[in-house]
Protein backbone atom coordinates (compact mmCIF):
# COMPACT_ATOMS: atom_id res chain seq x y z
CA UNK A 1 0.00 0.00 0.00
CA UNK A 2 1.23 3.27 -0.97
CA UNK A 3 1.96 5.94 1.51
CA UNK A 4 -0.78 8.01 -0.34
CA UNK A 5 -3.44 5.49 -0.40
CA UNK A 6 -2.69 4.75 3.41
CA UNK A 7 -3.26 8.91 4.20
CA UNK A 8 -6.63 8.62 2.06
CA UNK A 9 -7.46 6.08 4.38
CA UNK A 10 -6.31 7.43 7.49
CA UNK A 11 -8.46 10.90 6.64
CA UNK A 12 -11.33 8.86 5.50
CA UNK A 13 -11.13 7.39 9.14
CA UNK A 14 -10.64 10.72 10.72
CA UNK A 15 -13.41 12.42 8.93
CA UNK A 16 -15.65 9.85 9.62
CA UNK A 17 -14.81 9.68 13.17
CA UNK A 18 -15.79 13.46 13.37
CA UNK A 19 -18.70 13.15 11.67
CA UNK A 20 -20.06 11.10 13.84
CA UNK A 21 -19.12 12.27 16.91
CA UNK A 22 -20.37 15.92 16.11
CA UNK A 23 -23.74 14.32 15.04
CA UNK A 24 -26.47 16.38 16.75
CA UNK A 25 -28.50 19.38 16.68
CA UNK A 26 -27.94 20.75 20.16
CA UNK A 27 -26.90 24.20 20.40
CA UNK A 28 -23.61 24.92 22.00
CA UNK A 29 -23.16 25.66 25.67
CA UNK A 30 -20.25 26.71 27.58
CA UNK A 31 -19.29 26.96 31.59
CA UNK A 32 -16.87 28.91 33.27
CA UNK A 33 -15.12 27.37 36.13
CA UNK A 34 -11.75 27.74 38.61
CA UNK A 35 -10.18 27.24 41.72
CA UNK A 36 -8.07 29.02 44.38
CA UNK A 37 -5.83 27.71 46.58
CA UNK A 38 -3.47 30.23 48.66
CA UNK A 39 -1.26 27.81 51.13
CA UNK A 40 1.57 28.75 53.54
CA UNK A 41 3.96 26.35 54.32
CA UNK A 42 6.21 26.76 57.53
CA UNK A 43 9.42 24.76 58.41
CA UNK A 44 9.82 24.98 61.68
CA UNK A 45 12.77 22.68 61.91
CA UNK A 46 14.57 25.01 59.42
CA UNK A 47 15.58 28.40 60.39
CA UNK A 48 15.79 29.39 56.75
CA UNK A 49 13.57 26.96 54.71
CA UNK A 50 13.96 28.62 51.44
CA UNK A 51 17.18 26.57 50.96
CA UNK A 52 14.88 23.25 50.67
CA UNK A 53 11.61 24.22 49.42
CA UNK A 54 9.04 26.94 48.45
CA UNK A 55 8.19 28.21 52.15
CA UNK A 56 5.82 30.87 52.52
CA UNK A 57 2.68 31.60 50.78
CA UNK A 58 1.91 30.08 47.19
CA UNK A 59 -0.91 30.36 45.23
CA UNK A 60 -2.59 27.76 42.73
CA UNK A 61 -5.30 29.47 40.20
CA UNK A 62 -7.37 27.74 38.00
CA UNK A 63 -9.91 28.92 35.25
CA UNK A 64 -11.78 26.92 32.73
CA UNK A 65 -13.49 27.09 29.85
CA UNK A 66 -15.68 24.13 28.72
CA UNK A 67 -17.59 24.35 25.67
CA UNK A 68 -19.93 21.81 24.59
CA UNK A 69 -20.18 21.94 20.95
CA UNK A 70 -22.72 18.74 20.69
CA UNK A 71 -23.53 16.31 23.06
CA UNK A 72 -20.51 14.40 21.59
CA UNK A 73 -17.88 17.36 21.05
CA UNK A 74 -16.52 19.54 23.30
CA UNK A 75 -13.63 21.91 24.13
CA UNK A 76 -11.84 22.70 27.30
CA UNK A 77 -9.06 25.42 27.95
CA UNK A 78 -7.58 25.75 31.10
CA UNK A 79 -5.22 28.29 32.53
CA UNK A 80 -3.32 28.05 35.65
CA UNK A 81 -0.96 30.46 37.90
CA UNK A 82 1.36 28.90 40.43
CA UNK A 83 5.15 29.12 41.10
CA UNK A 84 5.68 29.10 37.78
CA UNK A 85 3.89 31.59 36.33
CA UNK A 86 1.02 31.43 33.84
CA UNK A 87 0.42 27.58 32.28
CA UNK A 88 -1.92 26.24 30.18
CA UNK A 89 -2.89 23.44 31.93
CA UNK A 90 -5.69 22.18 29.09
CA UNK A 91 -6.37 23.30 25.44
CA UNK A 92 -7.99 20.28 24.17
CA UNK A 93 -10.69 18.72 21.43
CA UNK A 94 -13.35 15.85 22.82
CA UNK A 95 -14.68 13.69 20.20
CA UNK A 96 -16.76 10.93 21.79
CA UNK A 97 -18.06 8.52 19.40
CA UNK A 98 -19.37 6.18 21.74
CA UNK A 99 -18.60 5.80 25.77
CA UNK A 100 -16.49 3.36 24.32
CA UNK A 101 -13.85 5.42 22.13
CA UNK A 102 -13.41 8.95 22.87
CA UNK A 103 -10.61 10.77 20.96
CA UNK A 104 -9.26 13.49 22.86
CA UNK A 105 -6.60 15.98 21.09
CA UNK A 106 -4.94 19.17 21.88
CA UNK A 107 -2.81 19.54 25.64
CA UNK A 108 -3.84 17.47 28.19
CA UNK A 109 -3.11 15.45 31.66
CA UNK A 110 -2.08 11.94 29.97
CA UNK A 111 -4.24 8.97 32.07
CA UNK A 112 -1.95 8.20 34.10
CA UNK A 113 -3.17 6.57 37.94
CA UNK A 114 -5.65 8.14 39.99
CA UNK A 115 -4.68 11.03 41.16
CA UNK A 116 -4.10 13.32 38.66
CA UNK A 117 -7.73 13.06 38.27
CA UNK A 118 -8.25 15.18 41.62
CA UNK A 119 -4.94 17.27 41.12
CA UNK A 120 -6.69 20.57 41.39
CA UNK A 121 -6.16 21.68 44.60
CA UNK A 122 -10.39 22.20 45.18
CA UNK A 123 -10.51 18.69 44.61
CA UNK A 124 -8.42 16.78 46.93
CA UNK A 125 -8.20 17.91 51.05
CA UNK A 126 -4.22 18.02 51.38
CA UNK A 127 -2.30 21.16 50.60
CA UNK A 128 0.21 19.21 48.76
CA UNK A 129 0.33 16.60 46.54
CA UNK A 130 1.39 12.53 47.02
CA UNK A 131 5.26 12.48 46.77
CA UNK A 132 5.03 10.23 43.72
CA UNK A 133 3.39 12.83 42.09
CA UNK A 134 5.02 15.74 44.06
CA UNK A 135 5.40 19.06 41.66
CA UNK A 136 8.06 21.28 43.77
CA UNK A 137 6.09 21.23 47.61
CA UNK A 138 8.21 18.70 48.91
CA UNK A 139 11.13 19.62 51.41
CA UNK A 140 14.30 19.11 49.33
CA UNK A 141 12.89 19.35 45.83
CA UNK A 142 16.15 20.21 44.31
CA UNK A 143 18.10 17.51 45.12
CA UNK A 144 15.06 14.90 44.63
CA UNK A 145 13.80 16.33 41.83
CA UNK A 146 10.44 16.34 42.75
CA UNK A 147 8.65 13.53 42.11
CA UNK A 148 8.57 9.99 39.96
CA UNK A 149 5.88 12.13 37.65
CA UNK A 150 4.80 15.55 38.47
CA UNK A 151 1.22 16.15 38.54
CA UNK A 152 -0.33 17.57 36.71
CA UNK A 153 1.60 16.19 33.79
CA UNK A 154 0.68 18.29 31.29
CA UNK A 155 1.07 17.57 27.60
CA UNK A 156 0.08 17.79 23.82
CA UNK A 157 -1.17 14.99 21.95
CA UNK A 158 -3.69 12.99 21.20
CA UNK A 159 -5.43 10.21 23.98
CA UNK A 160 -8.04 7.53 22.76
CA UNK A 161 -9.71 6.72 25.73
CA UNK A 162 -13.13 4.62 26.69
CA UNK A 163 -15.33 3.44 29.23
CA UNK A 164 -18.21 0.08 28.94
CA UNK A 165 -20.11 -0.04 31.75
CA UNK A 166 -21.24 -3.84 33.03
CA UNK A 167 -24.21 -2.77 34.58
CA UNK A 168 -24.40 -1.08 38.19
CA UNK A 169 -21.35 0.53 39.13
CA UNK A 170 -18.63 -1.61 37.61
CA UNK A 171 -17.04 -0.30 34.77
CA UNK A 172 -13.69 -1.26 32.74
CA UNK A 173 -11.78 1.89 30.80
CA UNK A 174 -8.67 2.64 28.96
CA UNK A 175 -6.95 5.30 27.39
CA UNK A 176 -3.91 4.86 25.07
CA UNK A 177 -2.03 7.70 24.14
CA UNK A 178 1.27 10.04 22.42
CA UNK A 179 2.49 12.66 24.02
CA UNK A 180 5.60 14.83 23.74
CA UNK A 181 6.84 13.20 26.16
CA UNK A 182 9.44 14.51 29.39
CA UNK A 183 12.69 16.53 27.99
CA UNK A 184 16.26 16.48 29.25
CA UNK A 185 19.20 17.51 27.34
CA UNK A 186 21.34 15.01 24.93
CA UNK A 187 23.70 14.88 28.57
CA UNK A 188 20.87 14.49 30.87
CA UNK A 189 21.29 12.93 34.51
CA UNK A 190 17.39 12.79 34.66
CA UNK A 191 14.21 15.07 33.10
CA UNK A 192 14.89 18.63 33.21
CA UNK A 193 10.73 19.17 34.17
CA UNK A 194 11.70 23.38 33.03
CA UNK A 195 11.83 22.22 29.75
CA UNK A 196 8.44 21.11 29.99
CA UNK A 197 6.94 24.47 30.51
CA UNK A 198 9.76 26.60 28.97
CA UNK A 199 10.10 28.42 26.49
CA UNK A 200 7.63 27.20 24.14
CA UNK A 201 5.27 24.16 24.27
CA UNK A 202 7.54 22.15 21.73
CA UNK A 203 8.84 18.86 21.35
CA UNK A 204 12.55 18.71 21.94
CA UNK A 205 12.63 15.30 19.74
CA UNK A 206 11.48 13.92 16.74
CA UNK A 207 9.44 11.12 18.76
CA UNK A 208 6.28 10.59 20.99
CA UNK A 209 6.32 9.08 23.86
CA UNK A 210 3.38 6.29 24.14
CA UNK A 211 1.49 5.29 27.23
CA UNK A 212 -1.75 3.36 28.35
CA UNK A 213 -3.57 2.79 31.34
CA UNK A 214 -6.43 0.02 31.99
CA UNK A 215 -8.53 0.19 34.47
CA UNK A 216 -11.66 -1.40 36.53
CA UNK A 217 -14.68 -0.22 38.94
CA UNK A 218 -16.55 -2.99 40.66
CA UNK A 219 -19.40 -3.01 42.63
CA UNK A 220 -19.01 -4.07 46.09
CA UNK A 221 -22.43 -2.82 47.25
CA UNK A 222 -24.67 -0.39 46.93
CA UNK A 223 -21.95 2.55 48.15
CA UNK A 224 -18.95 0.62 48.18
CA UNK A 225 -16.90 0.27 44.85
CA UNK A 226 -13.10 -0.92 44.60
CA UNK A 227 -11.31 0.78 41.83
CA UNK A 228 -7.95 -0.56 40.18
CA UNK A 229 -5.90 0.59 37.69
CA UNK A 230 -2.29 -0.28 35.65
CA UNK A 231 -0.71 3.16 33.85
CA UNK A 232 2.50 3.01 31.81
CA UNK A 233 4.66 4.94 30.14
CA UNK A 234 7.48 5.07 27.62
CA UNK A 235 10.09 6.94 25.83
CA UNK A 236 12.81 8.46 24.94
CA UNK A 237 13.68 12.20 26.53
CA UNK A 238 16.49 13.99 24.93
CA UNK A 239 16.79 15.39 21.86
CA UNK A 240 18.77 12.42 20.14
CA UNK A 241 16.27 9.77 21.17
CA UNK A 242 19.09 8.01 23.05
CA UNK A 243 17.92 8.16 26.44
CA UNK A 244 14.91 6.25 27.46
CA UNK A 245 12.38 6.38 30.62
CA UNK A 246 9.72 3.58 31.10
CA UNK A 247 7.38 4.44 33.80
CA UNK A 248 4.89 2.07 35.39
CA UNK A 249 2.18 2.41 37.60
CA UNK A 250 -0.79 0.64 39.47
CA UNK A 251 -3.31 2.28 41.92
CA UNK A 252 -6.18 1.41 44.18
CA UNK A 253 -9.19 2.97 45.42
CA UNK A 254 -11.67 1.77 47.83
CA UNK A 255 -14.71 3.95 48.64
CA UNK A 256 -16.56 3.34 51.62
CA UNK A 257 -19.45 5.62 50.83
CA UNK A 258 -18.04 8.76 51.97
CA UNK A 259 -14.64 7.21 53.13
CA UNK A 260 -12.03 6.58 50.59
CA UNK A 261 -9.00 4.73 51.30
CA UNK A 262 -6.63 5.15 48.19
CA UNK A 263 -2.84 3.48 47.23
CA UNK A 264 -0.48 3.65 44.59
CA UNK A 265 2.56 2.98 43.37
CA UNK A 266 4.85 4.61 40.55
CA UNK A 267 8.03 3.37 39.21
CA UNK A 268 10.49 5.08 36.79
CA UNK A 269 13.40 3.71 35.09
CA UNK A 270 15.51 6.63 33.38
CA UNK A 271 18.33 6.26 31.55
CA UNK A 272 21.14 9.21 32.03
CA UNK A 273 24.09 10.18 29.56
CA UNK A 274 27.64 8.83 31.08
CA UNK A 275 29.11 11.24 29.64
CA UNK A 276 32.81 11.34 28.40
CA UNK A 277 34.66 10.68 31.89
CA UNK A 278 31.81 8.83 34.16
CA UNK A 279 34.38 8.77 36.71
CA UNK A 280 34.83 12.54 37.26
CA UNK A 281 30.80 12.52 36.75
CA UNK A 282 29.62 10.26 39.13
CA UNK A 283 30.13 8.97 42.97
CA UNK A 284 30.36 5.57 42.50
CA UNK A 285 33.00 3.30 39.79
CA UNK A 286 31.59 0.88 37.85
CA UNK A 287 30.45 -2.25 38.66
CA UNK A 288 32.16 -5.83 38.86
CA UNK A 289 32.04 -5.86 35.68
CA UNK A 290 33.77 -3.06 34.81
CA UNK A 291 31.47 -1.03 33.21
CA UNK A 292 28.99 2.06 34.52
CA UNK A 293 24.82 1.63 34.95
CA UNK A 294 23.28 4.04 32.77
CA UNK A 295 20.04 4.16 34.51
CA UNK A 296 18.66 5.17 37.61
CA UNK A 297 15.54 3.39 39.33
CA UNK A 298 13.01 6.05 41.07
CA UNK A 299 9.99 4.78 42.74
CA UNK A 300 7.13 6.07 45.12
CA UNK A 301 3.76 5.15 47.29
CA UNK A 302 1.46 7.05 48.24
CA UNK A 303 -1.69 5.29 50.98
CA UNK A 304 -4.41 7.37 52.42
CA UNK A 305 -7.55 7.32 54.50
CA UNK A 306 -10.25 9.92 54.14
CA UNK A 307 -13.14 10.72 55.92
CA UNK A 308 -15.82 13.57 55.72
CA UNK A 309 -17.22 14.21 59.39
CA UNK A 310 -19.75 16.96 59.50
CA UNK A 311 -17.99 19.80 58.40
CA UNK A 312 -14.71 18.49 58.30
CA UNK A 313 -12.59 15.82 56.21
CA UNK A 314 -9.76 14.42 57.71
CA UNK A 315 -6.83 12.68 56.28
CA UNK A 316 -4.11 10.57 56.93
CA UNK A 317 -1.44 9.70 54.71
CA UNK A 318 1.72 7.84 54.68
CA UNK A 319 3.64 8.40 51.29
CA UNK A 320 7.48 8.16 49.95
CA UNK A 321 9.95 8.29 47.48
CA UNK A 322 12.94 6.19 46.74
CA UNK A 323 16.01 6.48 44.14
CA UNK A 324 18.13 3.31 43.52
CA UNK A 325 21.30 3.77 41.05
CA UNK A 326 24.59 6.37 40.22
CA UNK A 327 24.66 9.95 41.50
CA UNK A 328 26.67 12.70 39.88
CA UNK A 329 29.46 14.07 42.43
CA UNK A 330 27.87 16.87 43.11
CA UNK A 331 24.69 15.19 44.56
CA UNK A 332 24.16 14.81 48.11
CA UNK A 333 21.83 11.97 47.54
CA UNK A 334 23.51 7.90 47.91
CA UNK A 335 23.23 5.16 45.48
CA UNK A 336 19.75 4.10 48.09
CA UNK A 337 18.18 7.34 48.77
CA UNK A 338 14.58 7.27 50.87
CA UNK A 339 12.36 9.87 52.22
CA UNK A 340 8.98 8.99 53.67
CA UNK A 341 6.17 11.35 54.96
CA UNK A 342 3.76 10.90 57.71
CA UNK A 343 1.21 13.04 56.99
CA UNK A 344 -2.28 14.29 58.76
CA UNK A 345 -4.56 16.72 57.78
CA UNK A 346 -7.84 18.02 58.52
CA UNK A 347 -9.87 20.54 56.44
CA UNK A 348 -12.71 22.83 57.51
CA UNK A 349 -15.46 23.47 55.41
CA UNK A 350 -16.24 27.48 55.85
CA UNK A 351 -18.93 28.52 53.66
CA UNK A 352 -20.20 26.89 50.33
CA UNK A 353 -17.30 25.08 48.66
CA UNK A 354 -14.21 27.50 50.74
CA UNK A 355 -12.16 25.42 52.98
CA UNK A 356 -9.65 25.74 55.56
CA UNK A 357 -6.53 23.35 54.85
CA UNK A 358 -4.41 22.58 57.56
CA UNK A 359 -2.02 19.52 57.41
CA UNK A 360 1.30 18.34 59.47
CA UNK A 361 4.26 16.45 58.03
CA UNK A 362 6.99 14.44 59.24
CA UNK A 363 10.20 13.76 56.77
CA UNK A 364 12.48 11.22 57.46
CA UNK A 365 15.08 11.33 55.23
CA UNK A 366 17.60 8.86 54.98
CA UNK A 367 20.26 12.00 54.11
CA UNK A 368 19.21 14.57 55.61
CA UNK A 369 17.80 15.44 58.43
CA UNK A 370 14.57 14.78 59.46
CA UNK A 371 11.74 17.75 59.24
CA UNK A 372 8.30 18.67 60.18
CA UNK A 373 6.65 20.84 58.20
CA UNK A 374 2.82 22.15 58.45
CA UNK A 375 0.30 23.94 55.77
CA UNK A 376 -2.03 25.80 56.30
CA UNK A 377 -4.10 26.74 53.31
CA UNK A 378 -7.28 27.94 51.90
CA UNK A 379 -9.29 27.09 48.97
CA UNK A 380 -12.16 26.58 46.96
CA UNK A 381 -13.50 26.40 43.66
CA UNK A 382 -15.59 28.85 41.83
CA UNK B 1 -2.16 35.05 69.82
CA UNK B 2 -4.41 37.47 68.19
CA UNK B 3 -4.13 35.51 64.83
CA UNK B 4 -5.38 32.75 66.49
CA UNK B 5 -8.34 34.20 68.20
CA UNK B 6 -9.55 35.83 64.79
CA UNK B 7 -9.09 32.14 63.14
CA UNK B 8 -11.11 30.57 66.39
CA UNK B 9 -13.56 33.04 65.65
CA UNK B 10 -14.21 33.15 62.09
CA UNK B 11 -14.59 29.25 63.11
CA UNK B 12 -17.32 29.53 65.42
CA UNK B 13 -19.07 32.29 63.24
CA UNK B 14 -19.23 29.64 60.47
CA UNK B 15 -20.51 27.07 62.58
CA UNK B 16 -23.63 28.38 63.61
CA UNK B 17 -24.83 27.86 59.73
CA UNK B 18 -26.52 24.69 59.43
CA UNK B 19 -24.36 22.34 57.80
CA UNK B 20 -25.44 20.55 54.37
CA UNK B 21 -23.32 17.38 53.43
CA UNK B 22 -24.26 14.08 50.78
CA UNK B 23 -27.78 14.82 49.32
CA UNK B 24 -28.68 17.68 51.49
CA UNK B 25 -26.63 19.70 50.06
CA UNK B 26 -28.47 19.40 46.81
CA UNK B 27 -31.87 19.03 47.93
CA UNK B 28 -31.60 22.24 50.33
CA UNK B 29 -34.04 24.95 49.60
CA UNK B 30 -36.11 22.65 47.28
CA UNK B 31 -39.63 22.41 48.08
CA UNK B 32 -42.39 19.64 46.40
CA UNK B 33 -39.41 17.43 45.59
CA UNK B 34 -40.50 14.45 43.24
CA UNK B 35 -39.40 11.26 44.43
CA UNK B 36 -37.12 10.30 41.87
CA UNK B 37 -35.51 13.90 41.64
CA UNK B 38 -34.69 12.98 45.54
CA UNK B 39 -33.31 10.04 43.98
CA UNK B 40 -31.34 11.67 41.49
CA UNK B 41 -29.47 14.05 43.80
CA UNK B 42 -28.90 11.13 46.18
CA UNK B 43 -27.46 9.53 43.27
CA UNK B 44 -25.35 12.31 42.38
CA UNK B 45 -24.10 13.22 46.29
CA UNK B 46 -22.34 9.36 45.37
CA UNK B 47 -20.77 9.17 42.09
CA UNK B 48 -20.08 12.93 41.61
CA UNK B 49 -18.31 13.57 44.85
CA UNK B 50 -15.77 10.57 43.47
CA UNK B 51 -13.87 12.83 41.39
CA UNK B 52 -14.42 16.65 42.90
CA UNK B 53 -16.68 18.22 45.86
CA UNK B 54 -20.35 18.40 45.65
CA UNK B 55 -20.38 21.89 46.08
CA UNK B 56 -18.84 22.15 42.37
CA UNK B 57 -22.44 21.06 41.23
CA UNK B 58 -24.10 24.09 43.30
CA UNK B 59 -21.29 26.23 41.55
CA UNK B 60 -21.78 24.83 37.51
CA UNK B 61 -23.23 27.99 35.89
CA UNK B 62 -25.56 26.43 33.23
CA UNK B 63 -27.40 28.10 30.82
CA UNK B 64 -30.59 25.21 29.57
CA UNK B 65 -31.82 21.91 30.88
CA UNK B 66 -29.98 20.57 27.83
CA UNK B 67 -26.54 21.88 28.90
CA UNK B 68 -26.46 19.88 31.92
CA UNK B 69 -27.13 16.55 29.96
CA UNK B 70 -23.95 17.48 28.20
CA UNK B 71 -21.93 18.19 31.17
CA UNK B 72 -22.98 14.84 33.31
CA UNK B 73 -22.03 13.33 29.89
CA UNK B 74 -18.79 14.74 29.45
CA UNK B 75 -18.11 13.79 33.71
CA UNK B 76 -19.69 10.18 32.77
CA UNK B 77 -16.70 9.50 30.46
CA UNK B 78 -13.99 10.06 32.87
CA UNK B 79 -12.06 7.17 33.79
CA UNK B 80 -13.85 5.30 36.94
CA UNK B 81 -16.49 8.24 37.14
CA UNK B 82 -18.67 5.34 37.97
CA UNK B 83 -21.66 7.25 36.20
CA UNK B 84 -23.77 4.84 33.63
CA UNK B 85 -26.01 6.10 30.88
CA UNK B 86 -28.87 5.06 33.33
CA UNK B 87 -27.64 6.82 36.88
CA UNK B 88 -26.32 10.04 34.30
CA UNK B 89 -30.14 10.19 33.45
CA UNK B 90 -31.42 10.13 36.93
CA UNK B 91 -28.49 12.72 37.97
CA UNK B 92 -29.44 14.78 35.47
CA UNK B 93 -33.04 15.25 36.24
CA UNK B 94 -32.03 16.07 39.98
CA UNK B 95 -29.55 19.04 38.68
CA UNK B 96 -32.19 20.33 36.42
CA UNK B 97 -34.73 20.40 38.56
CA UNK B 98 -32.44 22.43 40.94
CA UNK B 99 -31.62 24.76 38.46
CA UNK B 100 -35.17 25.00 36.27
CA UNK B 101 -37.35 23.52 38.42
CA UNK B 102 -40.73 21.08 36.59
CA UNK B 103 -40.41 23.12 33.37
CA UNK B 104 -37.06 21.97 32.90
CA UNK B 105 -37.76 18.84 33.64
CA UNK B 106 -40.37 18.73 31.00
CA UNK B 107 -37.79 20.10 28.48
CA UNK B 108 -34.98 17.37 29.28
CA UNK B 109 -38.24 14.82 28.38
CA UNK B 110 -38.52 16.06 25.40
Amino acid sequence: MTALVRSVWVAAGLCSVVAVAARGDEPAQRNFAGSIQLDYLAVPTDDVARRQTFDGATIELSMKLAYDFTKNVSAQVKLCYGCHGVEVGMAFFDLRVADEMNFRVGRFVPSFGDFPLRHDPANHRTSDKPLPYDMGRMLRLREWNMGVLPAPWVDNGVEISGTHFLGGLSQIFYAVYAIMGPKGNDDALDFDFIQSRTPYYLDNNSRPTLGARLGTTIELGDTTTFTLGVSGMAGTYDPSNKLWFFLGGADAVLRLDQVFLRAEYLIRRTQFSLGDDPAARFRYGPGADGKYDDFFLKDGFYAEAEAPVDRFDFVVRWDGLRRLGNVPTSSPLRSNSIVLRYTAAVTYRLFGALRLKVSGEFYDFSDFDDEVAIHVGIAGPF
Amino acid sequence: MRTSVAVLALLAGCSGAPVRTGPELLTEGLVDLPQDVRAGCELAAHRCSRCHPLERLSLARVSTPNHWQMYVDRMRVQPGSGISPDDARTIVRCLVFRSFGEAGLKEVAR
